[in-house]
């Protein structure tokens, strides 16, 4: 299990993790969300031992990380944001190295393993800096698999890949799941959703939302969400807000016209249509939304203008 | 401290020789070494090494900095102390590893001079002492550019400054005790600032005198750097 417990991360004026709290439990996987510059990458860096908190602390495995971290590393496998490496290494020089300093028995057998894991044979006796992309960031996952540690911590694990690629990858991390505690982040809504168990939210440097998709979903289906769109109009903008079983309205602006996202108790996209015909507003589009994971997202996290 | 160290130092040192850049300075470094000594060799003409120590630490203290600009910047610029720091070692493994490389890679392009003591043991009886004594001397001035010049690489990504910071700070140390600038000063402060210098100190060796003082003296200036060095790394972010 991984235990994150009320940490807190600052760079000079900038606190980049503000007082985060979840836990990674045996072999689940969860999916770490939220937007560039969230926090995703340095609450990762803090639970592999790059970053020191600067308040809480981080469990892996009942391992204090900031008290043993040797032992809490041993127990990692880590792939960094862009999978930095030694460029001037063979992938083999560089997968040695690894079981080296990590200590691997069997090497041959595990060598064998993440080299067909990571679909690597063409490259294995290339230099690091002459591989593309893609084969760049599988040797990244090649190498946080080598030891066979019990828990993963991606940090956008299919960054760079073409879409082939992304499958397979998805497929080999799905595989992993059924052994292994894995904590991936990503930006791809898709990809949370097709990978992860549960999923954690972080936006702003806080942990927004946690829970399984399901729990998430059903957090806001509790609330409807109908999309209105139509002509610029004061008078209704200023009374959907006010009507009633509504929660929040998003707006945005479309040239002429105004997409309104309604969230709200129950079904309301009757009232809504009365609302236009009675305020005299041009009515464009009337939907009622169902919710997916982007919903659940954009409403959580988005600083778009609240009416 | 563990093992560790000696795979770090094995992957510094693979990095050195998967590199052009290694081939250049070794082979850069001896022809500058070999045409210095033999410029006034035949013309002096004495069985004495003395030449080449007294030459050889200016020449190092510009390679040198080319060795250890790329032992931490190249790391921050690529991102890779972030792989370094998240394996199962420490950081004096890691500090220790990276130094002992530098040190090693310099060790081997100076024990490549052995072609010098070679042509004069053909010349005529010599006295090893003071070659020994030399070459211990030149070992012993290399740990302690190399240890300056790590350190500063902590503070840049940018390994041309990296090279200039460790260049800067080693000549420093290198003439503060120079008689150039230590004949004109007061008793106590003469003697001061050339032990400090790295300069006096290794004339002695030089000479073939193995003074307990020199070696504490660059130990110990060796061990200041890497526990700052240490300190830096450790701090990280």
């Amino acid at each position: 299990m991984i235990s994150v417990r009320n940490v807190t991360k600052r760079f000079g004026q900038l606190t980049a993790v503000n007082n985060v709290s979840f836990e990674v439990k045996q072999g689940e996987i969860v999916g770490f969300l939220g937007p560039n510059g969230a926090g995703k990458t340095t609450t990762m860096r803090m639970i592999t031992g790059y970053f020191q908190p600067d308040a809480g602390s981080i469990f892996v495995d009942g391992i204090d990380v900031a008290l043993n971290p040797l032992k809490s590393k041993a127990l990692l496998g880590y792939l960094p944001e862009n999978s930095p490496m030694y460029e001037d290494m063979t992938v083999k020089e560089f997968l040695s190295f690894i079981m080296d300093i990590r200590e691997v028995e069997q090497r041959k057998q595990r060598l064998d393993y993440v080299i067909a894991a990571a679909g690597l044979e063409s490259v294995f006796n290339r230099f690091i800096w002459e591989l593309s992309k893609g084969f760049h960031q599988r040797v990244g996952i090649a190498q946080a698999l080598i030891s066979d540690p019990r828990f993963l911590v991606l940090d956008e694990p299919t960054a760079g890949l073409d879409p082939n690629q992304i499958l397979e990858i998805r497929a080999l991390i799905k595989e992993l799941g059924k052994e292994k505690t894995i904590i991936l982040s990503t930006h791809i809504l898709q990809e949370a959703e097709a990978l992860a168990e549960k999923i954690l939210i972080i936006d702003n440097s806080k942990l927004i939302a946690q829970g399984s998709k399901e729990e998430l979903k059903g957090k806001l289906l509790s609330s409807n969400s109908t999309k209105a769109v139509l002509r610029k109009d004061d008078n209704f903008s200023k009374k959907i807000g006010e009507m009633k079983g509504v929660s929040e309205v998003k707006t945005r602006s479309l040239d002429e016209y105004t997409e309104y996202m309604i969230f709200s108790k129950g079904d309301v996209s009757e009232e809504v249509f009365e609302l236009a015909a009675k305020t005299g507003a041009v009515l464009k589009e009337l939907t009622a939304e169902s919710v997916s994971l982007e919903d659940i997202f954009v409403k959580l996290t988005s600083k778009g203008e609240k009416k | 401290m563990s093992k560790r160290f000696f795979y770090i130092l094995k992957r510094e040192l693979s990095g050195y020789f998967n590199s052009t850049i290694a081939y250049i300075y070794i082979t850069l470094f001896l022809v500058m070494v070999n045409f210095f000594f033999f410029k006034d060799f035949f013309i002096t003409g004495t069985l004495s090494m003395r030449n080449m120590f007294d030459l050889t630490p200016w020449i190092m203290f510009l390679f040198i900095p080319t060795v250890t600009m790329r032992l931490w910047s190249e790391e921050k610029r690529r991102g890779t102390d972030e792989v370094l720091f998240t394996l199962p070692v420490t950081e004096w493994d890691i500090v220790l590893g990276k130094y002992l490389g530098g040190l090693t890679f310099v060790v081997i392009t100076i024990l490549l001079t052995i072609n010098i003591p070679i042509t004069l043991l053909f010349l005529g009886k010599v006295d090893p002492g003071p070659i020994i004594g030399g070459y211990a001397g030149l070992v012993f001035i290399a740990s302690a550019f190399i240890s300056i010049g790590f350190f500063v690489s902590t503070f840049t990504s940018n390994q041309i400054i990296a090279y200039l910071l460790a260049a800067v700070a080693g000549f420093l140390f290198f003439i503060i005790g120079h008689p150039m600038l230590t004949s004109g000063t007061a008793g106590f402060f003469s003697e001061a600032m050339s032990y400090l210098g790295l300069y006096a100190h290794f004339t002695s060796i030089g000479r073939g005198v193995f003074d307990l003082r020199d070696f504490i003296y660059y130990t110990s200036f060796t061990a200041v750097f890497l526990l700052g060095t240490h300190f830096v790394v450790k701090k990280r972010y």
